[in-house]
Order: C-alpha cells, then sequence, then structure tokens
C-alpha cells in the first residue's frame, strides 16, 4: 500500500513538471468580463496567453467604466492531476470562475463581434 | 460597558475557522476560491460551527458552491468577410491604405531561439491593414492560428485552422507598405483563399500566411530561410522538424534589410524591448 502511494505521488509530481509538463501541453483557457462585452480565448502556444488577456482588458477598461470584472470561464478540472501545479501557483486560476450558460443568456446572440470580443 | 478585572486587557478578535462538509477545511473567505463563494454583508468575515460567537440572525449570509460546469465551446474565428466591410465605412476616392507585416518572437533576448518548451512559445505573425481617408482611419489586425495546440506527438500534422484579432500584440520586427485600391482589392480576396488553408507547424503556419498575404501585393518578394527546430520530447516520427517560413527567420531577414540599409528600411522597425504594439482592431461589420 505504501508502495503504490509512493508511486501515485511520483506519477503526480513528475506530470507537473518539464519535460512531461511540455508534453500534454498548456492549458488555453476562456475569460471573459459579466455581460460577455470582453471575450478572449488563449492560444498558449502561439503566445496568445493570459499576459495579452490582461493588456486587452486592461485597455477596455479604459474604455468602459462599468463590468469591469475579468472572470475565467473554463473551469479547473480536479481530475487533471497533471495541472494541479499550475492550478495552485498559474494567476489565470485565481479568477473567479462564472459559469459562461449565465453570461451567454444575459448577452444573447453576438452579430458583430466587437474588437474586444473573440467569441 | 463592561467592567474589566484588574490585569485584565479587551482583546477584539475575530476567529476565522472553516470546514468542509466532509470535515477537510478549505477557506470560504479566500475570494480567489474557485469551488466556494460567500456573500457577507458584514465588514469582516467569520465563521465557525457552534461557536457561541456565531449568530446567524445577525448577518444575511449566503454560502454556496460553486459548481465549475464543463465548458464545451468552441471560440469561432475573426470573420473576415466582415471584418473587411468595415473598411467600407472610410470613402475609397483618395483613401491611402497600407499594409504592415508583424511579428512577435517568443524570446525578445535571443530572437533567433525557441525555447526549450518547443511548441508552447512559437512566436506569432501577423497582419496590420489599414485604410484612412479624410481624418476616419480603420485598423484592422489579424493573424492565422491552429484551432489548439498542436501537440508533440505529430506537431507537423495539418489541423484546422482559426484567424483571429491580434490587437496589442507585441511587435518586435515589422515592414509596412502602402497599397493602391487595385492592391487593397486584391488583398482583400487573397485574405479570404489563404484563410480556408489548414493550420500545419511546418509548411502552413501563421508565418506562411502573413508572408503569403504580404508577399501577394509585392513585386519583390521577401523570403526566408528554413527554419530546423529539435524537439526534445518527440518520440515518433523524426526528432528534427524544418520549418518553411518562421518569426525568428523573418525576424533575422527584416534585422538584415534594415541594419544593410535596404530602400525599405525607413519601413522597417525592429523593437525587442516589448514596448511596440499593434494597434487597436475595429471588429466586425455588416
Amino acid at each position: 500500500m505504501k508502495k503504490v502511494i509512493i508511486l501515485i505521488i511520483i506519477v503526480v509530481v513528475l506530470s507537473n513538471l518539464p519535460p512531461l509538463k511540455w508534453i500534454v501541453g498548456p492549458d488555453d483557457i476562456l475569460y471573459s468580463n459579466a455581460s460577455g462585452s470582453f471575450t478572449f480565448n488563449e492560444l498558449n502556444y502561439a503566445g496568445r496567453n493570459y499576459q495579452l488577456c490582461i493588456v486587452n482588458f486592461e485597455a477596455f477598461k479604459s474604455v468602459h467604466k462599468e463590468d469591469t470584472l475579468l472572470f475565467r470561464i473554463t473551469p479547473i478540472n480536479i481530475f487533471k492531476f497533471w495541472r494541479w501545479n499550475e492550478y495552485l501557483t498559474n494567476d489565470k486560476y485565481k479568477l473567479h470562475y462564472k459559469s459562461w450558460k449565465e453570461i451567454e443568456t444575459k448577452r444573447g446572440p453576438l452579430v458583430n463581434k466587437t474588437n474586444w470580443q473573440a467569441f | 460597558m463592561a467592567i474589566l478585572p484588574k490585569n485584565f486587557i479587551a482583546i477584539d478578535a475575530e476567529i476565522t475557522i472553516a470546514g468542509g462538509a466532509n470535515g477537510v477545511p478549505f477557506s470560504l473567505f479566500d475570494p480567489n476560491h474557485p469551488f466556494a463563494h460567500q456573500n457577507q454583508y458584514r465588514p469582516l468575515p467569520y465563521y465557525q460551527y457552534e461557536n457561541k460567537f456565531n449568530d446567524y440572525s445577525q448577518f444575511n449570509r449566503e454560502r454556496h458552491l460553486i459548481i465549475e460546469e464543463e465548458l464545451t465551446i468552441t471560440p469561432p474565428p475573426l470573420d473576415l468577410k466582415k471584418a473587411f466591410n468595415c473598411f467600407n465605412q472610410v470613402q475609397s476616392a483618395g483613401a491611402k491604405y497600407s499594409i504592415k507585416l508583424c511579428l512577435d518572437v517568443p524570446n525578445n533576448k535571443n530572437p533567433l531561439a525557441l525555447p526549450p518548451e518547443t511548441g508552447s512559445q512559437t512566436g506569432h505573425t501577423f497582419i496590420v491593414i489599414t485604410k484612412s481617408n479624410a481624418g476616419k482611419t480603420i485598423t484592422q489586425v489579424f493573424g492565422f492560428y491552429a484551432k489548439q495546440h498542436p501537440g508533440y506527438l505529430f506537431p507537423w500534422r495539418a489541423m484546422p485552422s482559426i484567424i483571429l484579432n491580434n490587437q496589442l500584440r507585441e511587435i518586435n520586427a515589422s515592414l509596412e507598405m502602402s497599397l493602391t485600391q487595385d492592391q487593397f482589392d486584391k488583398l482583400r480576396q487573397k485574405a479570404f483563399d489563404l484563410a480556408k488553408n489548414k493550420y500545419a507547424a511546418d509548411s502552413y503556419n501563421c508565418t506562411n500566411f502573413g508572408m503569403d498575404l504580404f508577399n501577394s501585393v509585392r513585386i519583390k518578394p521577401i523570403v526566408v530561410e528554413k527554419f530546423t527546430v529539435f524537439l526534445p520530447v518527440n518520440h515518433i516520427g523524426p526528432n528534427l522538424l524544418e520549418l518553411t517560413k518562421t518569426p525568428q527567420m523573418l525576424f533575422k531577414k527584416l534585422k538584415s534589410m534594415k541594419d544593410g540599409k535596404d530602400a525599405e528600411s525607413p519601413n522597417i522597425i525592429i523593437d525587442t524591448t516589448g514596448k511596440t504594439k499593434a494597434p487597436l482592431s475595429h471588429g466586425e461589420c455588416n
């Protein structure tokens, strides 16, 4: 039993470290404000990342005085043990979660995207 | 007013002990806790089951667990036809057009390098198109991507592509040229056609798209060297991957043009400080 526990711990730790971490790739997540007037999708492999999202959201806030809270709309999946390190340390997972269903219901269907909307 | 016995000190303390239903402690008061939120209408939180200080009648508090539902949305691409429609808002007679080929390398200190986490930070090449007339300017900034991470087992496989808005993206090098209206019209059609291509890391990536679009309206096309990368964690197929066009080699080309006092060098910007950003884009129009 002790050996199994040690093995599980080793697998979890190794899967959270390079190079195994690189194999699973980055977790591309989605963001929105409460009304869906700002939305952003990550594609980390090409540098479309959380930092770029923040740069865009800061610019959004400079011209919009309302609805200036950014939410993570991609859920944390506790069973993805290989992402535990990211879940605990990456700033993007510290954003509040908000259900996209809830946001989309409020916003309604999108006809033309503004420059602040990816979806 | 309470009268304290001699040698006693009054201490005003807030006690916070939170326990989950299964006895596993977790902080309900962490504002960023992913699974639990508490709306409370008092200045400082405190919470303890069967605690004499806990008086539910005094405070209006709502506690609830947030279930993070599985998300099943795929962001749609920037509709290029709608993006180009926005240029109609600027009068064409006498309008000035320009196109800028931009790139962002993954490592500003070593622009020709691909970081060890190959595939995680490949850099990016994208396009800025501007039309202006009579004080009105419309700008569209867009680039070509794979819809998702190409993966490490078959990083060269062709996969669905997507066009996305690239406003405020860092620019490490760029080359700008002006266009005639005929060139602009040709460019518009070329953009629609190229956007239909599948993404393949080695043969058709963001730099292929950007350079093909840029070169489609040039007499003297920009040509770059191939870039060979080593895939440290690839165990299936070759470990060396030859990329036909990359931001790294495009950076090298533009820098050599700038340093070599090429005729177009005044239109080339090289900036590895990270301060140069793409302009705001316009979005979509009917």
